[in-house]
């Protein structure tokens, strides 16, 4: 340390003061010898190898520089800051950042772009965030369900063959609170079809045709007034909120007090626990504090809460009975943030009642145990379900039953945890019901749907006196029927409200003849002609659950035959006649039964003791 | 010394990496699901959407990660013109690297929706990827 300092002492008070210039000059001059190593030596500074051999090069002034290397330095300069875009561009999308419209015209633009685009995707992006989260699952089940079964060509271009396409987009934005904006939308959508790229049976459906049409947007007037959407701002960006559209539309439809919107704090709303959210909401319904059970629903995903004025309203004009609560117990599946809860609890109603919850299934009328229910929660999950102002939709009407036996699966209530509370999640809960209808939605039951009877699945071959039993299972299924003349035939079922079709060849019902002096229609079959029985699943699913009728049955009478058609409530044969055999087929073999009795006891239900038995090749 | 002349490699790894930086600007999909969004905005809201909805998971944040290499590849490339050459071993990386990135992006992308779906965007990479090969093969002209 100390040689240091007295090498650089020596440099610094040697010779004169001088310039620059001076000092290279005179560098240059010592490099031309080694003299400079004993200049260093004197000052007790060791020469090292390497002074003796540093050649002393000539110092030229810089020339200006070619225009290849300014072009190269230009290149590199642009690549780095390329490479310093893109790493903060990556950055960006890999924390999910960024999204949304910078506008709330600009997010409705954006949806119009998606929409011209077929893109659900983009459309997807621009949908609120929170209101998203839930629905992945389900559309992506529903893209897979829909391209096996051949309504789509592939899952991921579910609206192949639809062509949207919005024109003269113009808006109109109203901001109605921080963050929150209303866009009234104007222009044109113009749909057009190709259904060659539609799957196999919805091009089937629509039968090879294509179509095309125009609708003015200002025309679609819903709740009396303009078209718009709500816009919300989430972060940085704003987005289309489908939930906010839909209670505002709501809310205009019924004339229901304004929003109070953002006032929803997820911090300080909800419940403790998930089971608390559950047990909170029966008891706040008991006492119509329908504020308390709309601050338990989860505020990003549904807003009820901006909109309890009006729910409050909604709920008092029109919901007017009360009911107290016994007792009221739930249970809680957690995984992490999401929770599934299961209710149980019951009381009575202010008639006196009593009403039980089981299962998430309210039970009310006669008992508690009453087979009478609010949609048959315990049997098919054909309907919608209202728990105390929350519709669970267990499944849309008319289609399959949730599970093969036609009884219906254990319903939990969603529930989902934001900023440390718990709050029901009306859209999980749904769509996990919708989930579990588009699980079971088998290939039969689409082609129904599609009014596509050929497409079913025979489950054997009808022949006329002899009853089908079709109490087992619940699915969408078709009977072929073949006559050797020309049949004069009725349909009857039992209950008598199944209602069966009998298509022909084409697919098409076959034309029924009403004669004045008969009380049922008739059917007039050709011979070498092959015909279809086609009972549609969600019709007897429902009315086997929950009517608790023990045997189900469809038979197609030669009109002389027929037993004498029922007078009152309906034709079939549960209100006389002698029962029809039952028959069951096996492969080959076809096993018949007939009821001994019951001919003119004129009850809903058989009593008979004994049933005869015979088989058929 | 002399100065290496702009030959035929630099102006093919100059004008690969311009359309590799173009594909991010691009469309990568022709129509239907992402044919609205062009280039990065499309990847971008994959990965949005796969973080909103817990769903993906690590193969969106490595489809994010792979595609970003696709521009980045064009940047190194603007970089290795400047600083580097074509030629070189650093040069030859980030050829090689293109390839890689390249193929992956499209092949993802192609096999989740369609081949015949796969947009302009995916063209540059494809023209990008192989000037900057061809950049990287020729041999560099000898200087006088």
């Amino acid at each position: 340390m100390n040689d240091n300092n007295d090498l650089w002492n020596h440099l610094t008070m040697r010779g004169n003061e001088r310039g620059a210039d001076a000092v290279l000059n005179a560098a240059k001059a010592a490099a031309q010898t080694p003299a400079h190593v004993a200049t260093i030596a004197s000052a007790g500074v060791a020469a090292t190898s390497d002074d003796a051999i540093v050649p002393a090069i000539e110092l030229t002034p810089r020339g200006p520089r070619t225009k290849t290397a300014r072009t190269r330095r230009g290149f590199g300069a642009l690549g780095l800051a390329a490479l310093l875009g893109v790493g903060g561009f990556a950055t960006l999308a890999i924390q999910g950042n960024g999204g949304g419209a910078d506008t709330p015209a600009g997010a409705v633009a954006q949806l119009a772009d998606a929409i011209n685009h077929e893109d659900l995707l983009a459309a997807v992006d621009i949908m609120a965030p929170a209101e998203v989260r839930t629905l992945h699952g389900t559309v992506d089940a529903a893209q897979r369900k829909a391209a096996d079964e051949e309504l789509v060509k592939t899952a991921s271009k579910p609206l192949a063959g639809l062509q949207l396409d919005v024109q003269n987009l113009k808006t109109a934005v109203q901001t109605v609170g921080n963050g929150f904006a209303k866009v009234t939308i104007a222009g044109q959508i113009h749909a057009k079809t190709n259904s060659a790229d539609f799957g196999r049976m919805l091009a089937k459906a629509s039968h090879g045709h294509n179509t095309s049409g125009e609708v003015d947007i200002a025309d679609i007037h819903i709740a009396d007034v303009d078209p718009f959407l709500m816009v919300v701002k989430d972060g940085d960006g704003w987005y289309v909120s489908p939930a906010y559209t839909g209670l505002e539309y709501a809310r205009l439809s019924q004339q229901l007090p304004a929003a109070d919107f953002g006032s929803a704090n997820a911090a300080t709303l909800g419940a403790d626990s998930p089971q608390a959210a559950a047990t909170e909401l029966v008891r706040a319904a008991s006492a119509r504090d329908w504020t308390k059970v709309a601050a338990l629903v989860e505020p990003n995903e549904f807003p009820m809460y901006d909109y309890r004025a009006a729910f409050t309203k909604l709920m008092n004009d029109n919901v007017h009975g009360t009911f107290s609560i016994a007792d009221i117990n739930a249970t809680a599946d957690v995984h992490g943030t999401e929770a599934d809860v299961f209710v149980s609890g019951g009381g009575t109603t202010d008639s006196g009642e009593k009403w039980g919850l089981a299962d998430n299934c309210i039970k009310a009328g006669r008992s508690s145990d009453s087979a009478i229910l609010f949609g048959g929660c315990t049997a098919s999950p054909d309907e919608f379900v209202p728990l105390i102002g929350i519709f669970i939709a267990r499944a849309p009407l008319g289609i399959e039953a949730a599970s093969a036996d036609g009884i219906g699966n254990r319903t939990a209530l969603h529930a989902t945890e934001r900023s440390g509370r718990w709050y029901l999640s009306p859209m999980g809960t749904v769509l996990d019901g919708f989930d579990s209808w588009i699980q079971h939605l088998d290939h039969n039951a689409i082609a129904a749907l599609f009014n596509q009877p050929l497409e079913i699945t025979t489950s054997g071959a009808m022949t006329l006196n002899h009853a089908v039993d079709i109490t087992k299972g619940s699915n969408t299924r078709r009977y072929t029927l073949n006559v050797d003349k020309l049949e004069h035939v009725v349909l009857r079922t039992t209950p008598d409200y199944l209602y069966p079709d009998i298509v022909g060849p084409d697919g098409q019902p076959v034309s029924q003849t009403f004669d004045a002096t008969a009380s049922e229609p008739t059917y007039d079959l050709q011979p070498n002609i092959e015909y279809s029985v086609v009972i549609r699943g969600g019709i007897y699913a429902s009315v086997a659950g929950s009517a608790n009728v023990a045997n189900l049955s469809v038979t197609v009478w030669r009109a002389s035959d027929a037993p004498p058609a029922p007078t009152g409530t309906g034709f079939g044969t549960s209100s006389g006649g002698p029962s029809p055999e039952v028959c069951t087929r096996r492969g080959n073999t076809e096993v018949c039964s007939s009821t001994g009795a019951a001919t003119n006891n004129g009850s809903n239900r058989s009593t008979a003791t004994s049933v005869a038995s015979s088989t058929h090749p | 010394m002399t100065e290496r002349p702009f030959g035929a490699p630099d102006l093919c790894f100059a004008s690969g990496a311009l359309a590799l930086l173009s594909a991010a600007f691009l469309h990568w999909v022709r129509r239907g699901p992402g044919a609205a969004l062009r280039g990065h905005d499309l990847i971008d809201a994959i990965a949005r959407i796969a973080q909103r909805t817990q769903f993906g998971g690590w193969q969106v944040a490595l489809l994010t990660i792979v595609w970003y290499l696709v521009p980045a590849t064009g940047a190194l490339a603007w970089l290795v013109v400047g600083f580097g050459a074509p030629h070189a071993r650093s040069g030859r990386a980030v050829a090689a690297l293109a390839l890689i990135a390249t193929s992956l992006a499209v092949g993802a992308i192609g096999f989740r929706l369609h081949w015949n779906r796969l947009g302009i965007g995916a063209d540059a990479a494809i023209l990008g990827t192989i000037l900057l090969l061809l950049g990287a093969t020729i041999p560099p002209r000898r200087s006088s």
